[in-house]
């Protein structure tokens, strides 16, 4: 049935107050029906208009004379209640500069006495200051950027500034990407990083490739099967090498890092640094003790970000030098790699494992490492699906780089795909346009050679904007029963074709609304504005994923990437409470401790998907060491209680205990409470997967140049990682071993 | 915990201005819509601060409305207590926001939002201004929630009619 656009349930719909089923009953038959559509697309400009409408309005109150910044401090002042107690305290308050005797000093003070306030007072502001005000806001520079916003002419009349039509684009800029020969990449890389170097804060690769050969070497025709959509035949591409073989050529040999870095290492450090405390990553600060009856909860968070990562492995690898210590972030550390899953108790989402054993840097204290683990979908129980990739193609070196990227994260992803499964591949950028419409997996080669001219560009309907492309051929394989992304691929910006990031986000959002998710994945060393990553994921109802090398974007496309996108459990909550009676301090590595323990939720998404893991550790110190700690009590998985109030009360009997609150899909709240002991565990004997994680906690202390932890070498973060080798089925393990190495080597070499 | 006066401190820095605003849907100027909202913020003082946090900004919605309508009554205004009677009654107000000098200036949509009845003018406030849900919009006015989605549907449908030829140049563009 159409939905009838005069029907308050549209409305309702629109403003998002339709419970869940029907919401989603509505979208699919908005999807249907223009009419509809228009009626939606009314009411949200509308209600843009509105919200700004009102959000322009600013009424001073009896309080604003005092908000401005000159007379800060005076609601912060004692406990007077914000100043509704001046008059009902019967009190004078005398801002700072006030005569005694509370009588006008001149016309520009705002003076307060009793009697005075209520009605007096306010004729003083509104008029000039409400003016004022607004011809502040008349005059600000977000007013222009931000759509449904009235701006003046200069006749006076209003006008709201909607995306105005762009002009027709010059026959250059519709030029296909030439694809550089693989060394001219790297000798380009290579020299952009040390342009990279020599800009700051945040510089972007703009550096223009040489100008391509005339004819492209190689060109016989091999592949049987010409691309699905280029009508020309495609040119075999000239040999590529491996991202690894690349990646390796890009490296600069050990030693040459004054070479790279114009013959001053110490300033490259301090380049870097400059860049990165302007960037959005920010420094962070080395774990310390914390009195555990000061901070008896901590909470973590449902994820980590790979950035800190990625720059560090980029100082290691890239550049042969160690990472300024200000972006190493010990939870990114640990999060970097995939541990064994492990699955929940039949009927529930989530599971929650700890371990304890002897801290390896310190034997005196413990660690307790918690991981929380996401159930995942059995293979054969995955519904079919149908993924359309967004991919930004333009002529940078930084872009070429990011490609090849996918390129290596693709080729494992085809391995995976069943016949049901879809894959459509379309660009923006430097040409927007369609390379392969949805195909389905059993036809790996025409969707590896369509890749392979993805270089080249696509074609496409003149004007047609990349994510609208995107979405159509999303519409073309859409599948009620499967799951429908679109994956934005880019080495940085966000734009999509769209003229402006928010544009982007509402048809994000209404796709999302009809079940097709977006999705968000940076490639390389790509930075976003602010939030921009997790805000359009977010919007897109998908995830927002990072990936920095070939092993990252092979474990990305890994079983995980084929499981619904939905989230398994939402409004997530986890906290660890040490029992301060048998605990005298913790040390959090990685994640901030919460601020209080008053109850406020942590921020983020909250969200745990299909297969999510997130692992936390802590150095703890035993009080007084008892006697229940040394007979070696074995670690209890229990679920204790259906409540968490015994979280955060003090003494009991547990060492540590945690607690879990979720919700899941259906809406339906659950708690678990898990507690544990310390065990007289020597971290020898624990798992290969605690024994990893402290071994990536530990290299992040190296590298933090933590001076309270002096017990950890790189020697030892090795032996402690040794065991987890033997499964290493994307290769990150190895890379971590390999960056653990090369930062001995340059500490070695600081030492000489 | 939250101290009763920060809770004040805060509900002034957040609401103050939203709240005046919406006492002009009542009481049409500025000055009493600004003692409606010193009153409110008085009464507020006078709450447990743990049993008002939660809703509080439909707390200060429902008080801040009730507090208007009492104005209304003391000052004759208002000759009978039938809400509905006011709200039949049209606002004879020129302009409920003193703040903008210049009319010509004004967002468009708040000029055309005035030509709506009162009734709907204060869900829409409610809902745009306010961005409290039907339910919260339900409890502050006393409306049913159905009642709620139509008055918004219907306002809203007036100014996709008022505003039509706007919209369709935003379409087309």
């Amino acid at each position: 049935m159409k939905p009838d656009p005069h029907d308050e349930t549209l409305t309702a719909y629109a403003l998002g107050e339709l419970p869940a089923e029907a919401t989603e009953a509505m979208a699919r038959k908005v999807w249907q029906d223009p009419e509809a559509q228009r009626a939606l697309a009314d009411v949200r400009v509308l209600s843009e208009m509105l919200t700004a409408g009102f959000a322009a309005e600013t009424h001073a109150g009896f309080t604003t004379q005092f908000d401005s910044p000159a007379s800060p401090s005076f609601f912060e002042a004692g406990d007077a209640p914000a100043g509704l107690l001046a008059f009902e305290m019967d009190d004078v308050v005398t801002p700072a500069g006030l005569g005694e005797d509370g009588e006008f000093d001149d016309d520009d003070e705002k003076v307060v006495r009793p009697g005075f306030f209520r009605r007096s007072a306010f004729w003083l502001v509104p008029g000039a200051a409400a003016a004022a005000a607004f011809l502040v806001w008349m005059g600000h520079p977000s007013r222009t950027g931000s759509p449904g916003m009235a701006t003046s002419e200069p006749g006076g009349r209003t006008v709201f500034p909607v995306k105005a039509p762009e002009p027709p684009e010059p026959a250059v800029a519709r030029k296909k990407y030439q694809r550089p020969d693989p060394e001219e990449i790297v000798e380009t890389l290579l020299a952009s990083d040390s342009d990279r170097l020599k800009t700051s804060p945040m510089p972007v690769l703009e550096k223009e490739l040489p100008a391509p050969p005339a004819v492209l070497p190689v060109p016989p025709v091999v592949a049987a099967a010409p691309p699905v959509v280029r009508p020309a035949p495609a040119l075999e591409p000239p040999p590529r090498p491996t991202l690894d073989e690349l990646l390796k050529k890009g490296s600069v040999a050990p030693g040459s890092v004054a070479a790279t870095a114009g013959g001053r290492p110490a300033t490259f450090v301090e380049r870097f640094n400059h860049a990165v405390s302007a960037s959005r990553l920010g420094g962070t600060t080395p774990a310390v003790f914390v009195d555990a009856k000061a901070t008896p909860i901590f909470r973590v968070p449902d994820r980590a970000d790979s950035l800190s990562y990625a720059q560090t492995r980029w100082c290691l690898r890239d550049f042969k030098v160690m990472p300024p210590p200000g972006i190493v972030r010990l939870e990114d550390m640990i999060n970097a790699f995939d541990y064994k899953p492990l699955q929940p108790k039949p009927g529930t989402e989530l599971g929650v494992q700890i371990e304890t054993a002897s801290c390896p840097w310190d034997e005196q204290h413990q660690l307790v490492r918690v991981s929380l683990h996401g159930r995942t979908m059995p293979v054969e129980a995955l519904p079919p699906c149908h993924t359309t990739f967004l991919i930004r193609v333009v002529d940078t070196p930084g872009n070429a780089r990011s490609l090849l990227l996918f390129w290596e994260g693709l080729q494992s992803l085809l391995g995976l795909l069943r016949s049901e499964d879809t894959v459509a591949l379309a660009v923006w950028g430097d040409v927007d346009g369609l390379v392969l419409p949805p195909t389905p997996g059993s036809e790996a080669g025409s969707i590896r050679s369509a890749a392979e001219g993805l270089l080249q560009g696509g074609d496409g309907p003149a004007g047609a904007k990349g994510f609208d492309i995107a979405e159509k051929a999303a519409r073309m394989s859409y599948d009620e029963q499967g799951i429908n992304r679109i994956v934005i691929v880019t080495d940085g910006p966000l734009g999509a074709g769209e003229s402006d990031f928010q544009a982007l986000l509402d048809k994000v959002k209404y796709n999302a609304a009809a079940h097709v998710t977006t999705s968000v994945l940076g490639l390389g060393q790509a930075r976003f504005e602010g939030s921009q990553l997790t805000d359009l994921a977010e919007a897109g109802r998908g995830q927002a994923f990072r990936a920095d090398s070939a092993a990252e974007t092979r474990r990305l496309f890994s079983e995980e990437w084929l499981s619904p996108t939905e989230p398994l459990a939402r409004n997530l909550d986890l906290q660890v409470r040490f029992n301060p009676d048998r605990i005298r301090s913790v040390r959090p590595l990685g994640f901030e401790p919460a601020e209080s323990s008053d109850g406020a939720a942590p921020s983020g998404s909250r969200r745990i998907r299909y297969g999510q893991q997130v692992t936390a550790l802590y150095e703890v110190v035993p009080a007084n060491t008892p006697p229940s700690w040394k007979d070696g009590v074995t670690n209890r998985f229990a679920r204790l209680a259906d409540s968490m109030t015994t979280i955060g009360q003090s003494g009991g009997p547990d060492w540590i205990s945690v607690g879990l609150r979720y919700d899941t899909p259906v809406g339906e709240s659950r708690w678990f409470i898990y507690a544990a002991d310390l065990e007289d565990n020597s971290w020898r004997d624990a798992s290969p997967d605690f024994r990893l994680s402290a071994a990536a906690a530990g290299f992040g202390l190296i590298l933090q140049q933590d001076t309270a932890t002096t017990g950890v070498t790189c020697r030892l973060v090795r032996d402690l990682a040794e065991p987890a080798l033997a499964t290493d089925p994307h290769h990150l393990r190895q890379e971590f071993i390999d960056m653990v190495k090369q930062a001995d080597t340059l500490r070695r070499k600081s030492v000489d | 915990m939250e101290s009763r006066s920060a809770l004040v401190q805060r509900a002034v820095r957040e609401y103050e201005s939203a709240l005046i605003g919406y006492a002009t849907t009542f009481v049409s100027d500025l000055d009493r819509a600004r003692d409606v909202v010193q009153d409110t913020f008085i009464r507020l003082y006078d709450q447990e601060p743990g049993k008002v946090t939660d809703g509080l900004k439909s707390w200060l919605y429902t008080v801040c409305r009730n507090r208007a309508l009492d104005l209304l009554r003391r000052e004759k205004r208002l000759v009978s207590m039938d809400d509905d009677a006011w709200r039949e009654t049209r606002s004879t107000a020129p302009d409920p926001s003193e703040t903008l000098e210049n009319n010509e200036k004004r967002n468009e949509v708040m000029r055309y939002l005035e030509r709506l009845p009162e009734n709907q003018r204060e869900v829409i406030r409610l809902k745009f201004q306010a961005d409290l849900t039907y339910k919260e919009i339900s409890d502050v006015t006393g409306l049913t929630v159905s009642n709620v989605g139509f008055l918004l549907h219907t306002g809203l449908r007036r100014l996709r009619t008022l505003m039509e030829p706007q919209l369709s140049a935003i379409h087309q563009l």
